[in-house]
C-alpha cells in the first residue's frame, strides 16, 4: 500500500526530531558524571538510532 | 555568534532528554493516529512505546536521585476521588446520565415481550415540578401496581425510546437542552426514568422533556419477542394502534401520544386499570410528552413487533 502525503510528512517530521536527539545525546553523555545516568543516556541514544533506521526503512 | 552555556549538570541533562522524549511521544502518537498504512502505523506505535519506556526510566532516575519528588495523594483526596469515580461508574452502568441535558436511561417494569422502537420529541412543562418519592428511585425496578412506569426528568428536545426484551426495556436519548445551565435538584441528576409503580393507576405518566409533541418515530425494530399471551384475545382498544389520542380519564398508558405514527403488529399493551380514573395531572398527557407507546406499558400482550413510521 503506497504511503499517503500525510504519512510521508509524519515520517519526515519524526526523522527530523530523532536526528536532533541522536546528534545531541553523545555530547550530553560525555558530560554526565553519574555512571547510572550515562548508561541510561547511552541506551536512549541507541533507541533513537534504531528509530532513525526504522523510519528510513519506511520510505525505501 | 554561538553562545555556550558551559557544562550541564546531571539533572539538567536528564530533564532535557526527558522533555525531548515527551515531545517525541506526542509526535509518534499523532503520527500513528494519522496513519492509515498498517505497517507505518505499527512502526510509529512501536517507537511510541520505546519513547514511553525512556520517559519512564528517566522519571525513575530523577525520582530516585531526589530531583523530581512526587507528592503522594492524601487519604482524604483518595477517598473523594474514589467516591466520585464510583458514582460515575454507577451512572454509566445504569445507563443514566441526567444532568439536565440528556436523558439516557433504561426503563424496566412492563412485562412486554417484544421489540419496540421509537423516538419522541418534546418539551416538558413540568420540568420544575418536584418528583414524588417513588419517582426518584432509579430505573430497572419491576413495575408493580402503581402510577408511573415512565417518569422522565430529561432534557428538552429529542429523545428516543426503545423497548426491547422481556421487560420492555427502554432507552431514551436526549440531545438538546436549553436548560442545560439550570441547576437540577439532586434527584434529577441521578434519575432519568423511574419505573416504579406503587399506588396509582396510570402506568405511563411521563413528565420528561421527551415526548412533547407527541411524535413518535417508530424505529422499526423487528419484533423479536416472544409473547406467551399470544392466544389471549386482546380487547378492542388494543387493536388500534396508530394515532391514538388520550381521552380524559383514560389511562395514560397507551394512546397518550397524540400522533403516534406507527404500526404495531399485535403489540398492544394491556392495562388492568383502564377504567380507573386518573388524577388530573395524568389526564393532560398528550402535549407534555407522554410516551404513547402501545405495548410499551401495561402488562404486555404485545408481540413487540412495532414498526414505526415517521410522522409529523
Amino acid at each position: 500500500m503506497p504511503l499517503t502525503d500525510k504519512e510521508l510528512g509524519m515520517i519526515e517530521e519524526c526523522v527530523r526530531a530523532e536526528t536532533v536527539v541522536v546528534r545531541k545525546l553523545p555530547a550530553m553523555i560525555q558530560q554526565c558524571t553519574d555512571p547510572q545516568l550515562r548508561q541510561l543516556m547511552s541506551e536512549i541514544h541507541q533507541t533513537h538510532q534504531r528509530h532513525l533506521d526504522q523510519l528510513s526503512g519506511q520510505i525505501r | 555568534m554561538v553562545q555556550t552555556f558551559g557544562r550541564m549538570s546531571d539533572p539538567e541533562i536528564a530533564f532535557d532528554i526527558w522533555s525531548n522524549e515527551k515531545l517525541l511521544a506526542d509526535q509518534y502518537h499523532m503520527a500513528a493516529l494519522e496513519s492509515s498504512n498498517q505497517q507505518v502505523k505499527h512502526t510509529f506505535l512501536q517507537m511510541h512505546n520505546d519513547v514511553h519506556d525512556n520517559v519512564l526510566r528517566l522519571h525513575q532516575y530523577l525520582h530516585a536521585t531526589g530531583h523530581y519528588p512526587v507528592k503522594q495523594a492524601d487519604q482524604q483526596t483518595i477517598n473523594q476521588t474514589r467516591s466520585m469515580v464510583e458514582n460515575m461508574i454507577g451512572q454509566a452502568r445504569t445507563g443514566q446520565q441526567t444532568y439536565g441535558q440528556q436523558a439516557y436511561g433504561q426503563q424496566y417494569g412492563q412485562p412486554m415481550y417484544g421489540t419496540q422502537g421509537g423516538f419522541q420529541t418534546g418539551y416538558n412543562p413540568y420540568q420544575n415540578v418536584p418528583l414524588p418519592e417513588w419517582a426518584r428511585s432509579t430505573s430497572q425496578i419491576p413495575q408493580e401496581a402503581g402510577p408511573s412506569s415512565q417518569y422522565q426528568t430529561g432534557g428538552y428536545g429529542y429523545a428516543g425510546t426503545y423497548q426491547t426484551g422481556q421487560y420492555g426495556a427502554g432507552q431514551q436519548f436526549g440531545t438538546y437542552n436549553p436548560y442545560a445551565s439550570v441547576p437540577l435538584p439532586s434527584w434529577a441528576r441521578h434519575v432519568s426514568q423511574a419505573t416504579r409503580q406503587e399506588e396509582m393507576p396510570s402506568s405511563a405518566y411521563q413528565t420528561g422533556f421527551t415526548g412533547g409533541y407527541g411524535q413518535q418515530y417508530g424505529a422499526g425494530m423487528a419484533g423479536a419477542g416472544y409473547n406467551p399471551y399470544q392466544n389471549v384475545p386482546l380487547p378492542p382498544w388494543a387493536h388500534s394502534t396508530a394515532q391514538t389520542y388520550q381521552e380524559p380519564g383514560a389511562t395514560s398508558q397507551y394512546g397518550v401520544s397524540r400522533y403516534q405514527g406507527g404500526y404495531q403488529a399485535t403489540g398492544a399493551g394491556y392495562n388492568p386499570y383502564a377504567n380507573v380514573n386518573l388524577p388530573s395531572w395524568a389526564r393532560h398527557a398528550s402535549n407534555i410528552g407522554e410516551q404513547g407507546n402501545i405495548g410499551q406499558t401495561g402488562y404486555g400482550y404485545g408481540m413487540g413487533s412495532q414498526y414505526g413510521q415517521f410522522q409529523r
